[in-house]
Formats: structure tokens, sequence, C-alpha cells
């Protein structure tokens, strides 16, 4: 083609004006037709070649971007269902955990348990009482339980709280033959324990303990000299003891007689007749007939035992 | 429909399965194929028998095919072989002047066009002055013409070295542009 003997303008110019020959339509079908079939593609007509073509680019062009934007949404629906998921039973949670923690700090068992080893033999006689009943851990490890105990009202709570008193007491007068010269924590002083406590345990994680059938209670040790020893207890602790611990007592023998008898109210009245009768046995008679006329008002349907009758 | 898309784009689009590709493909080489069959043939049916020769050969040839040269080059390969084939057959006794390349091979009796016809005249003679050349001259100077092949195109879509190519076509220049100039001198 470099050659300018093999390309002569004129003679270009002369055979463009020619005839253009082209095939008839016919042919021209035969031959789209075969090669349609070749690949496979069925007939179309001319304009439906071009509504195919608009299709095809309309698609073409939009989906990859449609695909990318599906799977975003797709994954961000996704993270925020799973971020839903891990946040509310957390907030449950969240909310048991602070109804739990509106219970003043009174009952810190490692507190308590220090003190007790600090204070010596009284003092561990004393610590049982004051320590609660163990704590369950701040989330079960099911998240239902939570939820039911968290959902459940104050009812169980105070039940529970009678249940910690009663394992409370058993708890000192397990405690009283090893104190040894310690006495035996009086009834009277458990009351007043128990209604400082009571108010502020029932931990609501904990699993409720059942309450014990009052036969099955345990009668108070009637030993008269435990009861001065208990009541000096805050006063007999040394002066390392733990300034809670302290107060805890002070505030314990600070508690109104109306109050004492209103816990008497939450005791059972076979405890209560039990607790009479140490008190006959240990010779405070008119202490005994006290209680007798607060447990026949307490528990008027209540039928005495024929040795209280009289 | 992309009318811009080089055609051996549009041939390998085709042999994926793409049949609008096709169509670009055909619409655009469709008539010099058809052109260059009439004119090597003279007769306007054959040309046609063989123009859809020539395009079911490609279809059949679209998997294997390889953008090596160029798409017309290719194309104009196709329509040369089945040409040959049909000159070989002995259909048009054209075959045998095919082979023969005389330099001196001008024809005395070629039609002289009329010193004032108009252009549309002049290129009839045109026409019949291609007619008269020898079918390799012709051939030479038609794939020139409607396939835009160069010489070395001309060369390997024929199946001769470039310099047989490049002696046909000066030949049949020669001779054209003779019959070009006619009218002028007379």
């Amino acid at each position: 083609m470099t050659d300018p003997d093999l390309r002569d303008p004129n003679l270009d110019r002369a055979y463009r004006e020619t005839p253009r020959d082209e095939p008839p339509p016919e042919l021209d079908e035969r031959v789209r037709a075969a090669a349609r079939r070749a690949v496979g593609a069925r007939p179309q007509s001319l304009e439906q070649q071009a509504a195919a073509e608009r299709r095809r680019s309309w698609t073409s062009r939009w989906r990859l971007p449609l695909s990318i934007a599906a799977t975003v949404v797709i994954a961000a629906t996704l993270t925020v269902m799973v971020q839903e998921e891990d946040r509310r039973p957390r907030d449950d949670a969240g909310r048991v955990m602070e109804r739990t923690n509106v219970a003043p700090k009174v009952d810190q068992p490692a507190a308590g348990s220090s003190d007790a080893l600090r204070d010596g033999p009284a003092a561990a006689a004393v610590a049982p009482v004051q320590s609660p009943a163990p704590a369950a851990p701040p989330v079960q490890p099911s998240e239902r339980a939570v939820l039911k105990s968290a959902a459940e009202p104050a009812a169980p709570q105070r039940r529970d709280a009678t249940g910690r008193l009663r394992r409370e007491e058993r708890a000192l007068e397990a405690e009283q033959p090893a104190a040894g010269e310690s006495k035996p924590a009086a009834p009277a002083e458990l009351e007043m324990r128990r209604q400082s406590t009571a108010p502020a345990a029932a931990p609501p994680l904990a699993t409720p303990a059942p309450i014990p059938p009052p036969a099955a209670a345990p009668a108070p040790a009637p030993v008269p000299a435990a009861q001065p020893a208990l009541r000096s207890t805050p006063q007999m602790a040394p002066a390392g003891a733990a300034p809670g611990s302290l107060q805890r007592d002070r505030n314990l023998g600070d508690r109104p007689e109306r109050e004492s008898r209103e816990a008497s109210a939450i005791r059972s009245p076979e405890a209560w007749v039990e607790y009479i009768r140490s008190l006959r046995a240990q010779g405070r008679d008119a202490e005994a007939t006290a209680e007798l006329a607060e447990l026949r008002r307490a528990y008027p349907d209540f039928r005495l035992p024929p040795d209280l009758a009289r | 429909m992309e009318p811009g898309r080089p055609d051996e784009e549009l041939m390998l689009a085709y042999g994926a399965g793409d049949a609008a590709a096709f169509d670009v493909l055909y619409a655009r080489h469709k008539g010099a194929v058809l052109r260059y069959l009439r004119r090597q043939t003279g007769n306007a049916a054959l040309a046609e028998e063989l123009f859809q020769d020539v395009w079911l050969k490609l279809i059949d040839a679209r998997a294997g095919y390889e953008p090596r040269a160029k798409f017309t080059t290719w194309l104009f390969t196709i329509a040369h072989n089945r040409l040959m084939d049909h000159f070989r057959s002995g259909a048009r006794g054209a075959l045998v002047s095919y082979e023969d390349d005389p330099a001196e091979d001008v024809p005395t009796d070629m039609p002289r066009p009329d010193q004032t016809a108009e252009r549309r005249e002049t290129a009839a003679q045109l026409l019949a002055a291609i007619d008269a050349l020898p079918v390799a001259q012709r051939e030479a100077f038609l794939l020139q013409q409607e396939g835009g092949l160069s010489v070395e195109e001309i060369a390997a879509a024929t199946g001769v070295n470039r310099e047989t190519a490049k002696s046909r076509l000066r030949y049949a220049m020669t001779k054209l542009r003779a019959t070009l100039r006619e009218p002028e001198r007379t």
C-alpha cells in the first residue's frame, strides 16, 4: 500500500460510483437465521433485538451496583439484628443487677468473714449471723432464670429473706458450742438482727431457699449467758475491726421495739412457741409471758400447746 | 447494537454466543462480499449461492476464530476459497485464466466508454473493464476496493506471495486507468 502505483484516487472514485449491490432481504434472513441457530438464539425481529439489547444493557449496567447495594443492606440488617439480640439480655441482666445493688452493702460477705477472723471466737460466732446467705453470681448461667427472677415480685424476696433468717438462726446455734465462753444469741437479739437484715437482704438473683417446715426449726439453745455475750460483741470488738461491723451491731441495738414486734410476726408460731419454752426454761417467766401474749395477739387462731396454754 | 466495535471483537463475541454481534458484522460486510462474488462470477444467482456458503462457513468456523489478522482478510479468504472451489468444479472456465497472469494480457476488445457519457456511464464502463480483467487481476482489484485489503492482505487472502499480489494489482490498475483515460483522449 505504500506504493503509489497501487492506489489511484480517480480509479477509487470511479469504482465507488458503480452500483452498490446488496443481497436480497430473504437471503439476509436466511443467513441471520443460520447464525442464530448456530448459537442457540431464538429468531428475533430487529425491533425485538433492539429491545433485548436495551434490556441487556440496562441489566448489565445496574447488575453490579444493585448487587453491592443489596449485599450492604443485608449485612447491615444482620449486624443490627445481632447487636439487638446481644443487647437485650444484657439490658435485662443490668436491670436485675441494679435492683440487686439497691440493697445496702451491710451484708458484704467478705467483710463479715474477715471481721470474724480478726475478732476472735466471739466475733466469729457473730459473723455468720450477719453474713447473708451465699449470694448467687451476678448473672445466672441461664438468662431465662435471670429474667424469671427479675420478673418476680417482692413476695418471693420476702420469702427469701425469711429463709435466710432461718439459716442465720441455724448457723448461730451451730456456732454456739464452738464459741466456748460465748453465750448463744438470745432469740430477741436474733429478732433484732433479723430486722436489720431482712429489708436489705433478699438478693433477687439467689434461688429462693425453701422454707423449712416449722417442726424442723431448731430451738435456740437455752443458755442464758449467751445473750449478754452477744450484746457486748460490738464493744468487745478490737479497735482494728471493720467499722462497718461495729456500726451494724450498734444499729442492731438501737432498733425500736416496734420493729422487733413486727418482725416477730414473720416468725412461725411453732418457732415462737419454742422460743417461749426456752425463756421459761431459763426462768425468764416475765419475758415468756410477754412473748406468749404477743404470740396470741399475732396468731389468735393458733392452738397453743398444753404446756403453754396453762 | 454497537457499531463502533471492531470486527474482530464482534466476531469473538459471536463465537461466544452473541448473535447480535453477528448481525453487526453481517450488515457491515455483506455488500462487499456479494459484489466481490458477483463480479467474479458474472452471475447474480450464483453469487448469492456462494455468498450464503461463505457466511455459513464463517458461522461454522466461529468457535475457532482467532484475531491473528484483520477480520476482512479472514472473511475474504473464505470467499476466495469458496470461489476457487466453484472454479475448480468446472462450472466456469475462468479457472484456467486465473492461473494465467500474462503482463501483455490486455484485452483488445475492452469496451470503450462513451466520451460524453455521464459519470454513471463511466462507472458502467469501468465495471465492464473490470469484468474483462483476468480473474486473478480482477480479484486483486476487487479485494482492494471492496475489502479494503492491502497488498499483503491480498496476498494472504489469495494464498500467494506479496510480489505476486502486487503484480496482479498493478496490472489491473494499469488496464483500468487506461479505460478511464480513453474518453478524455477522444
